[in-house]
């Protein structure tokens, strides 16, 4: 789970110069998993199952797991996931993301 | 600064009264039996901490202060995040401390449709409402000038269509010298150092699960918090529920105890939008602004959110070309909310084998209409404030640049897309005469159960159209001492 959700904020993070600098990857990453394993506990499983979701996605586009991809293939199916058909998957990554991102802001001045 | 270490009570194993939850609601209880000689042992699920432990609205507070890290979802076909604190005095400590005395004609409907006795503002409520407000030092800012930026922008849109717009009173002890100066207040402020100086013990990290009528008595059983998870049980002759709106029906279901009970939940369903301004007017300390615009009130109220760069970054997920530039922009950005009054109705239900009940919401189709409504609103206000850009926290919606794009709302705002949240929840053990809608009679008691009490915002019948807070407040003193009568 946790190598999961460290390529998830890479790529939550990351933008078209590159990666963010690791040492932020790494506090979001953490701050990420300490918040869901605060989620409401019959919330965690389908949570976590985005993982499963987004490595279909990755296998159909890239016929590899989401952790195995680079940094701008899972920056593609992270944008893919965000449209998807199915509000799981698009709540997911915008929980992920939303996470990631309030880690970066709130420690942009600091 | 490190955080001081605070005295934790040892857990008692029976006492004659225990107020589970130390929220406004149960803290306004315990301070008024231990007042009144009564032993009372308060028991807490999160941590104790002092109001400035950490940053207001902050990662860190997020964390160690709410519920499921912030993270609760009621679900339904516009699912609404909702915000509960989790600490030694639970909400007060996480939000902004408004205030607002019940509106009268939400009494009166309360008194009609619910049969609540003795239950008057001018008449029943004002004692309560009035000791309440001078503990908490309920006031307004000493001067106008001392608003905050996005406050006065919101009055200025307000003023300039002709609409109300007001200052509501907070708990604040202003040192009228800065915009943002002084201390705000809260139960760990108050009534926290009250109700302990007054004799009552106070334990934190204690989880109550549910509670057991043994014989004349009541046993309240629960798990300790803490890296023991010791399971524990308190017998008592009065126990009073004080968990919050989910909190309090689920320990009440999962104790297979009153009728009534998690199928009337309320909420004020609350949709938000980023405003941009031309010129740089917030500044990480802001806070959250009191302003709020109650022309079209009861049924749409708007007012300032949370403004802070982390929260703007997340209000603007959708808009990723303005998220990219934020570091740019961010200080000429605030956010607004435009809340409902909420005639929708929700469910707590404890689910076998998991510690957290599900909470569903159906949004009434009134409640979707007055979202849509306010959202258009508050968007024509805020351009007349001088907003040269608007984001609505709205899946899908289009940045706005000028008050003719509202025409196309009903191609971009449905429900389910707006992202809706709340911080008011209410009415799931609602009290009153009337036992077929009632959980509780008048005075917060269990309907047919003696000893067991509940006082929090799930025992207010309806909307209170307001932050519920005061009301929570007054109507706790007053079942209190009706209790000690």
């Amino acid at each position: 789970m946790s190598a999961f959700v460290r390529a998830v904020v890479r790529a939550a993070l990351a933008d078209a110069d590159g990666p963010a600098p690791a040492r932020l990857e790494a506090e979001a990453s953490q701050f990420v998993l300490r918040q869901l394993a605060r989620l409401p506990d019959f919330m965690r499983l389908p949570i976590r199952g985005v993982g499963r979701a987004l490595d279909a996605l990755a296998i159909a586009t890239y016929r590899k797991p989401f952790v195995a991809l680079d940094l701008r293939q899972q920056r593609y199916v992270m944008a893919s996931a965000r449209g998807s058909k199915i509000a799981t998957v698009r709540d997911a990554v915008r929980l992920y993301e939303s996470l990631a991102i309030f880690v970066r802001e709130g420690t942009a001045d600091a | 600064m490190p955080e001081p270490r605070h005295r934790n009570a040892p857990m008692p194993t029976s006492d004659e009264c225990v107020v589970v939850g130390s929220g406004p609601g149960g803290c306004v209880t315990a301070y008024h039996l231990a007042k009144a000689g009564r032993s009372v042992t308060v028991l807490e699920d999160g941590e104790r901490l002092s109001l400035d432990a950490m940053p207001a609205f902050s990662r860190a507070e997020m964390e160690r202060k709410y519920r499921n890290g912030g993270l609760t979802l009621a679900f339904g076909s516009a699912r609404v995040q909702y915000v509960e604190g989790r600490c030694v005095g639970g909400g007060s400590e996480v939000n902004s401390g408004l205030y607002h005395r019940t509106p009268p004609a939400v009494l009166e409907r309360w008194r009609e449709e619910y049969g609540v006795e003795r239950l008057d503002s001018e008449i029943d409520l004002a004692e309560h409402f009035e000791d309440n407000e001078r503990r908490l030092s309920v006031t307004k800012l000493p001067s106008e000038d001392l608003a905050p930026p996005a406050a006065r922008l919101l009055r200025l849109g307000a003023t300039r269509l002709g609409w109300e717009s007001l200052e509501v009173p907070r708990w604040f002890k202003y040192d009228g010298r800065s915009v943002g100066g002084g201390r705000r207040q809260s139960m760990t402020e108050t009534f926290v150092p009250a109700m302990e100086k007054a004799g009552a013990r106070l334990v934190g990290n204690a989880r109550v699960t549910r509670v057991e009528r043994r014989g004349a008595r009541w046993i309240v059983h629960g798990v300790r918090n803490d890296r023991y998870r010791e399971p524990f049980e308190i017998a008592t002759n009065a126990a009073f529920l004080s968990a919050g709106s989910i909190g309090t029906p689920a320990i009440l279901q999962r104790s297979h105890v009153g009728t009534n009970v998690g199928r009337s939940l309320r909420m004020h369903p609350t949709v938000k939008v980023v405003a941009e301004f031309a010129d740089e007017m917030n500044t990480p300390d802001a806070g959250v602004p009191s302003e709020q615009v109650k022309e079209w009130s009861p049924e749409i109220s708007f007012g300032c959110s949370i403004s802070s760069r982390e929260h703007l970054a997340v209000n603007l997920y959708g808009f990723r070309s303005v998220l990219h530039d934020l570091s740019r922009r961010w200080k000429r950005m605030a956010t607004y909310y435009a809340m409902a009054e909420g005639s929708g109705t929700g469910t707590v239900r404890p689910l076998p084998g998991f510690a957290d009940p599900l909470v569903t919401y159906a949004l009434a189709r009134s409640d979707a209409a007055h979202l849509k409504r306010g959202l258009r609103l508050l968007c024509e206000l805020l351009f007349e404030a001088g907003a040269v850009a608007l984001y609505p926290v709205v899946t899908g919606a289009p940045m706005l640049r000028t008050k003719d794009q509202l025409a196309s709302i009903d191609d971009w705002f449905a429900p389910a897309a707006a992202n809706l949240m709340t911080i008011h929840l209410f009415s799931s053990c609602p009290m009153g005469e009337r036992s077929d809608r009632c959980a509780l009679d008048s005075f917060g008691r269990v309907r047919g159960e003696f000893g067991l009490h509940v006082a929090d915002g799930s025992m207010l019948p309806t909307s209170t159209t307001v932050n519920p807070q005061g009301t929570i407040m007054a109507i706790a003193r007053r079942n209190a001492m009706e209790y000690l009568r």
